[in-house]
């Protein structure tokens, strides 16, 4: 069980060394590739490894800048003390940092990491979710239904889906208004 | 349901019969030396496509496919359910299991017709009506070419329970509609699914005619096979005393009272049908002895409590709740009609028994003990009424008017003291039917 309220309050003492540009598309940056392979020490607990299946240094240059900063914030995150010595979470740490961020920080600015209260949240419940950590005094539903709520991706889905529904509606209340004013087809009895 | 308020000639005659190549009828129906002043152009706007499923529509009620059996669901129902669950945004939301639907209102599809509207439809097939208002506010009403043309099959299988056809025949009218009222949209079309028969909408008011003669003239050389119309035009009709040979009449839109039927039928020599139909899901139930039987099985009929999402059992009068209908412009599950009756299941065919449009009002007697008013229509359904406004004041007395051409205010004085008692103080107005007066449905009213 892991405290959602302690996970947040790290994450916002993010040191701002961690927002900084990565070493990989600006030579006064922080090192993305150390600051990965630290994490993943800590987190495994084998400190002298040194290939933890990490992407290659020429995919991470051909990232987005803001991907590659809310790369560092999540690894600020997994490295609260509840994650370190988890060697069990190294698969799904790596599945949430190189699969589950990246369509998120198409979104959201790296900065509402950790100034916006909700993201800040948002990235603690769904590294939670990704490592299957059940949020300490929540259910599994309540868990699921706490992330949906602050979802981006869903919230997008919700948008998309209601900017569908709108488009139809005024497609049909402009359809109706032409009509209106039109002959129909024949009644053939009153009602 | 009356037309829209002012809508416009805008389509072409290929547009209006994209199937029917030889328009010789229809321009003999226009063109007649005695025809009407006909003010606008109507027609059923069917292709091949769109005929083909009105066909199959016709076919599987021919076929007398099954209504539901008591206490048991129709067989479509889990279908349209999840049919409407997965396109139609006002219910997708909804739970899978039809027995927990809430009901839908009018007011449901007046603040939002659009949210009924099927994402399968094409939205070139929009039709809208824009109902009167005359039993609440004005509401749009969509359909399609369809859902409307699919009215001639529904009451051909009426009329097959009196062993009458219409006629498929290009050279004749198969189907008049009467209205007698002050203005109204007139004109002369063809259907399609009829070959080419031809249909007429007239108004008897003489300001739409060149000579008050023709309308004599006209209708009775082009005989329509059906009358359709409201017990307020067909009373101003047989006012006329033309020769015309119908098949049937068909009235809707207000009740029918008894007495005013078997006049029409001495009259018409043929079978007068009181046709129960909504401008939402149209033609319903037809009365028969025993009460209002369904006509389609297409349409689930349940009763509910009037305030409640209260499902009544058989013969428990509530309101009549409906689902399912064939207008993917407006799939209803379990709307409220507004209607008041019992359900009644005979030999697996539903039927609506003291079937009274609008809730059941209490009228009171003097002495402070009440009256349904449904008694009040049955005393009265043995006069020549064609229509009437019962109106109780607060101090209980009664304002009554009735639409009739006969003098018989005594009879309705002596029908409305054997209900309400001898002391009841009823002031009678009668007015003529006269063929330009539009008038609205029966209704009672108190303060």
């Amino acid at each position: 069980m892991a405290q959602v309220y302690d996970l947040c309050f790290h994450l916002r003492k993010c040191p701002p060394i961690f927002l900084q540009d990565s070493l990989l598309q600006n030579e006064d940056g922080i090192d993305t590739s150390a600051i990965l392979t630290d994490l993943f020490r800590s987190v495994s607990g084998r400190f002298l490894e040194v290939d933890f299946n990490l992407p290659k240094r020429r995919q991470l240059e051909n990232q987005k800048a803001n991907y590659l900063k809310s790369l560092h914030i999540a690894c600020w995150l997994f490295s609260h003390p509840y994650f370190i010595g988890r060697n069990s979470l190294v698969p799904k740490i790596h599945e949430f940092l190189f699969n589950d961020l990246k369509p998120i920080c198409d979104i959201v600015e790296f900065e509402k990491w950790i100034e916006d209260e909700e993201r800040t949240e948002e990235m603690v419940r769904t590294g939670l979710f990704a490592c299957e950590i059940q949020p300490t005094g929540e259910s599994i539903d309540e868990a699921i239904d706490k992330l949906s709520a602050i979802s981006t991706i869903d919230r997008q889905e919700i948008l998309k889906k209601s900017s569908q529904a709108m488009k139809r509606m005024m497609e049909i209340r402009k359809k109706m208004a032409e009509k209106k004013a039109q002959e129909a087809a024949n009644p053939y009895g009153r009602e | 349901m009356e037309e829209s308020k002012g809508p416009k000639v805008a389509l072409s005659d290929k547009e209006r019969f994209p199937l029917i190549s030889d328009l010789s009828f229809l321009n003999q129906l226009k063109q007649d030396i005695h025809s009407p002043i006909f003010n606008f152009q109507s027609g059923d706007r069917l292709d091949k496509g769109l005929l083909d499923q009105v066909k199959n529509y016709d076919i599987n009620l021919k076929q007398g496919k099954e209504f539901w059996k008591a206490d048991q669901l129709p067989v479509w129902l889990e279908n349209y359910l999840s049919w409407c669950r997965d396109s139609v945004p006002f219910y997708k939301q909804r739970s899978s299991d039809f027995l927990n639907q809430p009901t839908i209102r009018r007011e449901d599809i007046r603040k939002q017709a659009w949210a009924f509207v099927s994402m399968d439809v094409n939205l070139e097939h929009l039709l809208l009506y824009q109902t009167s208002g005359s039993t609440g506010p004005a509401m749009d009403v969509l359909f399609d070419p369809v859902s409307q043309a699919c009215w001639i099959p529904q009451v051909e299988s009426i009329l097959k329970n009196f062993n009458i056809e219409i006629e498929k025949d290009k050279n004749k009218v198969a189907i008049a509609m009467i209205c007698a009222q002050e203005k109204t949209l007139t004109y002369a079309s063809l259907s399609t699914y009829l070959e080419g028969a031809g249909i007429l909408k007239i108004n008897l008011n003489e300001k739409d005619w060149n000579d008050p003669n023709d309308i004599k003239t006209y209708l009775e050389k082009y005989n329509p096979q059906i009358l359709t119309g409201d017990p307020i035009a067909f009373t101003a009709l047989a006012n006329l005393n033309l020769n015309l040979k119908p098949k049937a009449l068909i009235s809707s839109a207000m009740k029918l009272m008894a007495n005013t039927k078997s006049t029409l039928e001495k009259q018409f020599n043929c079978p007068v049908i009181d046709l129960y139909s909504l401008t939402e899901c149209r033609n319903i139930a037809y009365a028969t002895s025993v009460g209002y039987r369904a006509i389609r099985p297409d349409l689930y009929l349940e009763i509910f409590d009037k305030n409640e999402d209260k499902i009544l059992s058989n013969g428990e009068v509530g309101e009549l709740v409906v689902t399912g209908g064939n207008n993917p412009f407006l799939p209803l599950i379990r709307y409220r009609t507004g209607d008041f009756c019992s359900l009644k299941m005979i030999d697996n065919i539903p039927y609506l028994q003291n079937l009274e449009a609008r809730a059941p009002v209490n009228i009171y007697k003097q002495n402070g003990s009440s009256v349904n008013n449904i008694d009040i229509t049955r005393a009265l359904a043995k006069l020549p009424i064609a229509g009437f406004h019962f109106h109780q004041n607060k101090d209980k007395s009664i304002e009554f008017t009735a639409y009739s051409n006969e003098a018989i205010k005594p009879e309705i004085q002596q029908a409305l003291s054997n209900i309400l008692g001898q002391d009841m103080q009823v002031s009678i107005s009668l007015q003529k039917v006269s063929p330009n007066k539009g008038i609205g449905k029966s209704r009672y009213t108190t303060d």
